[in-house]
């Protein structure tokens, strides 16, 4: 028998016990009289896809008598059965918008659905529905809650919430996150207005250094934030995180201007070692092979900088492994 | 406030829900129908800087108002649009409720309707066009798809056609409750209604571009040297590469995340190729797809998107990108595309069609556009190009015509100014022939003195001073030398500078800009050649 038949017969095996050992665990599940133990019973289980171990489970999820713990536990086990049925999807939403039930199962269910949005066949026939309680959440009081309902509907771009953080960020209304998550929340949607104002929070004296990382990175995207983001890479005397964070942008959205800059900061001796391996990188993976590759001059003096750099391991790695590709690079060209 | 400069007072800043109370205020009255067909061009101004979704929010409250107001032949190319390419529910949904203004409905609005239910089946999403700022929950929600089978419903035996697609529908899992029961109500009403008499149809069109002087009109100088980069990173001008042959032109941009737009223009583009293939006019024509987006869209970007999508690349077939003067070139196309500072919200599927002179002949905007018809025009623009390579004796005469045409157009006295001079120098320097010059002096003197004032009082809105000091030299030297000393030369150079400063100030300002700007470039070019020449004679000197 050759290897990949045992491995199979070995793997036919394995599932058939699980399957045999996920049966009779159900079983239990569902003769199990006391609620007590249900927790432990299901804690041995791996799926519930038994109808009746699946309607008790959902059972337990509306119990409000029942443990917490057991009532998120429950529809965690039964997801793909929930998924296949629009019923019981229609139970969660409820739970969802209940706003009588804990905030901890709440949670659990919102981000059981957020699973089953993608993963359910059946659920876009719930989806309005679905958006229109997320919506309903942006004003719950639970923060978290709040934050998970922003996050579900910024990743399918919807303007209401955009419109919502948006007043946010502009001092016009309470905002519903915090400034860094609703900036990285509206940079799901190139189109949804954010630019000017996260052009402000960074150039704000007052704005902390995390902030000003995130609008960083949200105005890669913008074509006229360009020269705004050239300024910090450049300027030695912002913080070595706001200047790389600047660079990885710049190479992301303007890979042409990031090569005419990168060049003079990795032939400057004065330069920040980190800086420079971020704009090493960036040299490494641009598109425009010719501009990194034919310039001689520029390579015969990284060469002279790297051996320099012999006290600084991983940038002298780097520069080598540079100056290695384009001998490659120049090679394949050649064949 | 009246109506009228109410809507003349909406721009960029005006808030979304002053602009629904607007729409509310006239949407019953027809007679302002028009104003309304005027809010849905793309490129209006109320749309500039704000997000995609405001304007989806806008738009599709703008379109269920055509349901009161009517839809006339204007309006319905921008619902039926929505419907095929659209994938924002709102919007969708409110393009479904106006086609309700249609009277009667047309059968041929189906296909569109069946499109729309077809790109939202899977992304369904509440929607309410009570008022224009929601409040969640909805108090009676309706969705994308309850819309558009209303619509389905109200066609009534105009679309007995849909019975099997909506019938076939019936079956799917992704349908809600409350969609499922419209649907029901729809096959319902619809097997019980009478076939409709299918009175008026509705076919898309392109648009022709007509212009009485076109052939007379050379391609405008701001567009003629535009200069574009190829998606190998090649420079030409916009009057290089159009030059020749009929081409074909159409916009997108890569970061465009509607994939009935952008990414289908470019595939439906390289199916073009193949069709063009097919008729033998590969050869004949040019294909360019420009991008609205410039400074994302990198020579390698454009090239990759362009690629993936079957598009074959060559010296002919080629994606540009404009990184000064995309403004121009837009302005140039009338193109149906609005911006949030650089970054596109929102644009129409715009195909152009260009003679071998790089001039516009016609346009598919909004509807997807017919390979056949392309091909069609692109034939007779082909055919007219050989016809006049056949006649070059005419083609000439058009050439100087056009310039003559030109100079005219140009140098026409535009204002009561221009015309006092153009008069009183015809009539200053032939003063001696007429009768009554003793009186017909002081008005002429007066004359070229209104003509002075003016030109001076409007150098900073026209042309400068050059005007105004080439007309007083031409006055002095009339005034003084001719009609003084009487120095017969006197009065022709006079008139002479008189007439010239007269013409400099008739001229488009814009054009006089750009003859200033040529004429320094010209200068500058002369004055770095001759340097390059000296400094390489040095050079070789030293050599030596």
């Amino acid at each position: 028998m050759s290897d990949k038949e045992e491995y199979l017969r070995k793997l036919k095996e394995d599932i058939a016990a699980q399957h045999a050992k996920d049966t009779r665990t159900q079983q239990d599940f569902i003769n199990n009289k006391f609620i007590d133990t249900d927790a432990e019973l299901l804690a041995h289980v791996e799926i519930l896809d038994d109808p009746v171990a699946v309607r008790k489970a959902m059972d337990l999820l509306t119990n409000r008598n029942a443990d917490l713990k057991l009532r998120m536990l429950a529809p965690q086990k039964a997801i793909a059965a929930i998924g296949a049925n629009s019923d019981y999807i229609q139970i969660c939403m409820s739970l969802l918008s209940d706003t009588g039930e804990p905030e901890e199962l709440r949670k659990a269910v919102l981000t059981l659905l957020a699973t089953l949005i993608f993963s359910s066949g059946i659920f876009n026939s719930q989806r309005a529905a679905y958006l229109s309680i997320l919506r309903t959440l942006l004003d719950d009081d639970s923060s978290s809650l709040r934050e998970m309902a922003a996050a579900e509907l910024a990743k399918v771009k919807d303007g209401v919430v955009q419109e919502r953080l948006l007043k946010g960020l502009k001092g016009e209304a309470t905002p519903i996150v915090s400034t860094i998550m609703a900036m990285q929340l509206l940079g799901f949607d190139l189109h949804a207005e954010q630019f000017p104002v996260v052009k402000k929070i960074l150039q704000n004296p007052a704005t902390d250094e995390p902030t000003k990382l995130q609008a960083i990175r949200i105005l890669g995207n913008d074509p006229d934030s360009r020269q705004l983001l050239v300024d910090l890479m450049l300027d030695k005397n912002q913080p070595g995180e706001i200047r790389m964070t600047s660079a990885a942008s710049i190479q992301v959205s303007h890979p042409e201007s990031f090569i005419k800059l990168a060049k003079p900061i990795l032939l400057d001796e004065t330069e920040s070692n980190d800086v420079q391996a971020v704009v090493l990188t960036g040299l490494l993976l641009n598109h425009d092979k010719a501009a990194v590759y034919d310039d001689e001059k520029f390579l015969n003096q990284l060469q002279q900088v790297s051996l320099l750099n012999a006290t600084v391991p991983t940038l002298r790695k780097m520069s080598d492994r540079l100056i290695k590709k384009t001998t490659i690079e120049r090679k394949s060209r050649k064949d | 406030m009246n109506i009228k400069n109410l809507i003349a007072g909406l721009n960029s800043s005006t808030p979304g829900n002053q602009i629904a109370a607007i729409i509310d205020a006239i949407k019953h009255r027809r007679s302002y129908r028009k104003i309304l067909t005027g809010l849905l061009d793309i490129q209006h101004p109320v749309y500039l800087g704000r997000s995609s979704r405001e304007v989806d929010h806008i738009r599709g409250y703008l379109f269920a108002s055509f349901r009161e107001a009517g839809v006339d032949s204007k309006t319905l190319p921008f619902l039926l649009a929505t419907l095929q390419s659209e994938l924002e529910v709102y919007p969708l949904a409110g393009a479904a409720i106006g086609l309700r203004g249609l009277t009667p409905p047309i059968p041929d609005i189906l296909h569109y309707l069946l499109t729309g239910l077809n790109n939202i089946k899977s992304n369904d999403d509440a929607v309410s066009f009570e008022t224009y700022v929601l409040t969640w929950p909805l108090q009676n929600p309706s969705s994308g798809l309850v819309e558009i089978l209303k619509t389905l419903q109200w066609m009534g035996g105009s679309a007995i056609s849909a019975l099997i697609p909506l019938k076939t529908l019936q079956g799917s899992v992704h349908l809600a409750a409350n969609v499922k029961a419209q649907l029901l109500q729809t096959i319902d009403a619809l097997e019980n209604t009478i076939p409709g008499d299918n009175c008026c149809t509705f076919e898309p069109h392109g648009k022709k571009r007509f212009s009485l002087f076109r052939r007379y009109q050379n391609l405008p100088g701001r567009v003629a040297n535009l200069i574009l980069e190829n998606q190998e990173g090649k420079m030409c001008t916009y009057g290089q590469f159009f030059h020749g042959k009929p081409s074909v032109v159409v916009f997108f941009y890569t970061r465009c995340d509607n994939p009935y737009k952008c990414s289908l223009t470019i595939s439906r583009l390289s199916k073009l190729q193949n069709d063009l293939q097919e008729a033998g006019l590969a050869d004949k024509t040019k294909i360019a797809a420009i991008t609205y987006d410039p400074f994302y869209d990198q020579p390698l970007r454009l090239k990759a998107f362009c690629e993936n999508r079957g598009m074959v690349m060559n010296q002919d077939n080629c994606a540009f990108r404009i990184e000064n003067g995309n403004d121009d070139l837009l302005h140039y196309f009338s193109s149906e595309v609005n911006f949030i500072g650089s970054i596109v919200n929102n644009h129409s599927i715009e195909l152009y069609v260009i003679d071998a002179c790089g001039k516009i002949t016609g346009s598919y905007t909004q509807l997807q556009w017919d390979n056949e018809k392309v091909i069609r025009d692109l034939k007779t623009q082909e055919e007219k190009r050989e016809r006049a390579a056949a006649r070059p004796v005419m083609t000439a005469f058009k050439n100087v015509s056009s310039a003559f045409l030109s100079l005219a157009i140009i140098f026409f006295p535009k204002c009561p100014f221009c015309w006092a001079a153009y008069f009183s120098f015809l009539g200053i320097s032939n003063i001696s022939l007429f009768q009554y010059s003793r009186w017909l002096m002081p008005v002429l003197v007066v004359l070229l003195t209104v003509n002075l004032y003016a030109l001076f009082r409007g150098a900073n809105k026209r042309n400068g001073l050059l005007p105004f000091y080439l007309s007083c030299t031409g006055i002095f030297i009339v005034l003084f030398f001719n009609l003084v000393i009487k120095l017969k030369w006197a009065a022709f150079s006079g008139t002479m500078l008189i007439l010239a400063g007269a013409v400099l100030n008739s001229i488009d300002p814009r054009i006089f800009r750009h003859f200033i700007h040529h004429i320094n470039q010209v200068r500058i070019n002369a004055y770095d050649k001759t340097r390059l020449i000296f400094e390489r004679h040095a050079l070789s000197k030293k050599a030596s």
